[in-house]
């Protein structure tokens, strides 16, 4: 049905010195989402893509674009001549098509950015509505509250005509913003972070602690399918994932510290050794998913505490966001579903029943101290395992306990 | 015993029998618990629908396991019609009754059904078709090859005719194709395709219906949210395997054992040719596998009994299941002639099948002159 797709560049416009930047990224990102459709061809100019479709199909390369961010809308659109007979042929044949419902109601918008056509936009918003209303039975003009507005837009690249605009991602190109340590559990705040950030442009990395046999390789395996399901949004479609084997440190502090400071304490080792893997590692900020006043450890004062361990940025998306506003995007992202399986993960065992929720660095220090943990922290470090995790190729911990059919 | 019916079901592949007995020992678990044997067993269901898929060429199309092909079509045709309130639906007088069927009933629920003639060499009328598609259709279905006389139906322009109407999808019943005739047309420019495991030596109770995923079908079964919504309960992770594990082994050979079953397609028919008193209904290009012919005057049922009583089996592929013998539809939709339509065999081949049994069968049918 149509020509093409014209995309709209979303939050990058606002840019000034350096948008041509900016513009190459969000082009170079498209075109490599869309390599796997061979008869595209795209033109572009500052503040426009297009698509032009050559017979794919559209709903398959909008499932595409959706992963892409930067974008802010799409409009579906039949490529004609500068003409009133091929505007309003155009008109009718997107209507006849988008419509649903016999009585529907409409009007005519025009863009006229390429002057030479003999006619104002009113004037050619008036001619073709004229001229389509006759031709779509049951079709009335509504210029307020219409169902169905005609868009004409004639530029000097082209005129199109389209019914049909779509909401992009929104957000700034992937690639323009440096990278991140995602702090990743397996519950759903963290994967949201990390979405919010992709969004952002920031390029992933994620670590997870895993304290087998507390933690099971069903808990693993639930990491890898929320990274997954983030790595579409990502510009080289993978995401790396460090899995640190976390269960001396945790056993150390489970069996010498105050019960009510477990928590605490073992968050500010997770710290430590997520500062001293980005700075291994290049990457220059944390993130991570807590939520101000979710649970013990996410007060104000408890944040404090355990972030005394880094002078590294911190970036918490999520921190003032309420539950159900995370569960709506982690639906959207199809990650709820995965958190939810009933997995314990690091954060999940050897909670204690009274966890401190107003923690005093000075007694924190004092416990910290009985656990000896130095020496546990880099051992931690060096024995971190390495995932490449991409939607395109899923990995499975089972592997190894199946067989090729 | 002499098996000349392969069209209605072929014997398991030794391999395939391995793989079923080796998934189905190691991988019970539910697929969908949630503890480590459940997600190994997920791990190979998922495994299963991924290859086929690959193998298929069909990347962007949603695979679910059905017990058969007959719950495949009926799962997509009312899953992908029932959608909508109203409109056209085409398919043809030749579709498998799991087809044909469902849209007589769809017809009777009062949707404008159009049931396409054939022509006389058993494919359908393409003109007919596309003087059908109008604004309002709903649902193209095409078998890919006639189950009882062998056509080879033109999906390739079926699909050129179908994608002309954007909202129009088009259903394939693949089951005696695939493995068997190499496809003129990609999978991937069909909508909703069936298949099924038992017509390439997988075990019965597998079949599977491909939908793109863009499409959302109407439920028919409810239960689970597993393969979909659409075929909700717990999946056979060794049949799904056995499935996958049978196109991949065949379709690798299909154009070898397409080449070998020619040959013995072409001595058969030789063969029928001398015998005065049997009229060929099968043209010759069909598929190999299907020959099908008709001994006027005779009863069908009576030359199967026949045939039987000298270790043959072969088909008559009319709906007996009364005392009233029925003509049999597809022939009677080729022939127009009513003797052909109830006297009609059909003798079905495979790679297992050799020059020496058809000779055999031969020397036995020139006896069946005077039943």
């Amino acid at each position: 049905m149509y020509d093409l797709i014209l995309v709209r560049y979303g939050e990058m416009t606002l840019k000034k010195k350096n948008y041509q930047s900016f513009l190459k990224q969000v082009n170079t990102n498209i075109k490599a989402r869309l390599a796997k459709f061979p008869k595209l061809t795209f033109s572009s100019t500052n503040f426009r893509f297009y698509i032009h479709l050559n017979g794919e199909d559209y709903r398959m390369v909008l499932e595409e674009l959706d992963t892409v961010v930067g974008l802010s809308s799409y409009s579906l659109c039949l490529q004609v001549k500068p003409d009133f007979d091929e505007i309003a042929a155009a008109g009718v044949a997107l209507i006849n098509y988008e419509k649903e419902g016999i009585n529907i109601s409409f009007k005519v918008e025009t863009n006229r950015s390429d002057k030479n056509f003999p006619a104002t936009s009113l004037e050619i918003s008036k001619e073709i509505a004229k001229r389509v209303l006759p031709k779509v039975p049951g079709l009335t003009v509504d210029v307020h509250n219409p169902d169905i507005v005609l868009s004409i837009d004639l530029r000097t690249e082209g005129t199109f005509v389209y019914v049909k605009t779509l909401p992009g991602l929104g957000g700034l190109p992937s690639g323009m913003s440096g990278r991140g340590l995602l702090m990743i559990s397996g519950g759903i705040d963290s994967p949201v972070a990390g979405y919010l950030c992709l969004k952002k442009g920031i390029d992933l990395t994620a670590i997870h602690f895993a304290s087998p046999p507390y933690t099971s390789d069903m808990a693993l395996q639930k990491v890898i399918d929320l990274l997954q399901e983030l790595s579409k949004y990502t510009l080289k479609e993978e995401i790396n994932l460090l899995v640190v084997p976390f269960t001396k440190i945790q056993t150390a502090i489970h069996q010498k510290a105050d019960s009510a400071y477990i928590v605490t304490l073992m968050r500010r080792q997770m710290y430590k050794i997520a500062d001293m893997v980005a700075r291994k590692e290049n990457i220059s900020v944390l993130i991570n998913g807590e939520s101000i006043g979710q649970v013990a450890s996410q007060t104000l004062e408890s944040m404090a505490v355990i972030n005394e361990v880094t002078n590294m940025p911190i970036i918490r998306p999520l921190a003032t966001y309420d539950k159900t506003e995370i569960m709506e995007i982690a639906r959207k992202i199809n990650t709820y579903d995965i958190s939810i399986r009933p997995y314990e993960d690091c954060c999940t065992v050897f909670v204690p029943e009274h966890p401190v929720i107003k923690p005093r660095l000075k007694n924190v220090l004092v416990q910290e101290e009985k656990c000896n943990l130095e020496a546990l922290l880099p051992e931690a470090v060096a024995g971190i395992e390495r995932y490449t995790v991409s939607f395109k190729n899923k990995i499975s911990i089972f592997e190894k306990n199946t067989f090729e059919i | 015993m002499l098996y000349f019916d392969y069209t209605a079901t072929t014997p398991i592949d030794e391999e395939v029998l391995e793989t079923y007995i080796r998934v189905e020992r190691s991988f019970f678990a539910n697929s969908t618990s949630l503890h480590k044997l459940g997600q190994m067993s997920n791990l190979m269901y998922e495994k299963a629908s991924k290859e086929i898929k690959e193998l298929l060429g069909t990347p962007n199309h949603n695979l679910v396991f059905t017990a058969n092909a007959t719950e495949a079509n009926n799962l997509g045709i009312y899953g992908a019609v029932l959608k909508h309130g109203s409109g056209r639906i085409i398919t043809t007088k030749i579709e498998h009754p799991s087809v044909y069927e469902v849209f007589r009933n769809l017809e009777r629920k009062g949707y404008d059904v159009v049931f396409l003639d054939i022509k006389a060499d058993g494919t359908v009328d393409l003109e007919q078709l596309e003087k059908a598609m109008n604004k309002d259709t709903l649902l193209v279905s095409v078998m890919w090859v006639n189950n009882i006389i062998g056509s080879i139906q033109p999906i390739r322009q079926v699909i050129e005719i179908v994608k002309r109407n954007p909202k129009a999808k088009l259903h394939v019943d693949a089951v005696q194709g695939i493995g068997k005739i190499l496809p003129d047309f990609d999978f991937s420019d069909v909508d909703l395709i069936t298949l099924s495991g038992h017509k390439l030596y997988a075990p019965k109770g597998v079949g599977a219906l491909l939908f793109r995923k863009q499409m959302e079908l109407e439920k028919r079964l409810y239960g689970s949210e597993a393969q979909f919504g659409v075929k909700p309960g717990t999946i056979s992770v060794a049949l799904a395997a056995s499935l996958c594990k049978a196109l991949k082994k065949y379709l690798p050979l299909t154009a070898a054992h397409q080449k070998y079953v020619s040959e013995l397609n072409r001595h058969l028919r030789k063969g029928l040719e001398r015998l005065d008193y049997i009229v060929l209904n099968s043209g010759e290009d069909g598929s190999p596998y299907v020959v099908n012919f008709s001994l006027p005057g005779k009863n069908g049922e009576t030359v199967v009994h026949f045939l039987e009583k000298h270790e043959i089996y072969v088909s008559t592929g009319s709906a007996c299941s009364s005392k009233l013998k029925k003509p049999e539809r597809t022939i009677l939709a080729l022939t127009n002639d009513e003797g052909r339509a109830t006297s009609s065999i059909r003798v079905s081949l495979s790679h297992l099948t050799t020059k020496e049994e058809i000779d055999k069968l031969l020397e036995v049918l020139e006896k069946a002159k005077d039943v």
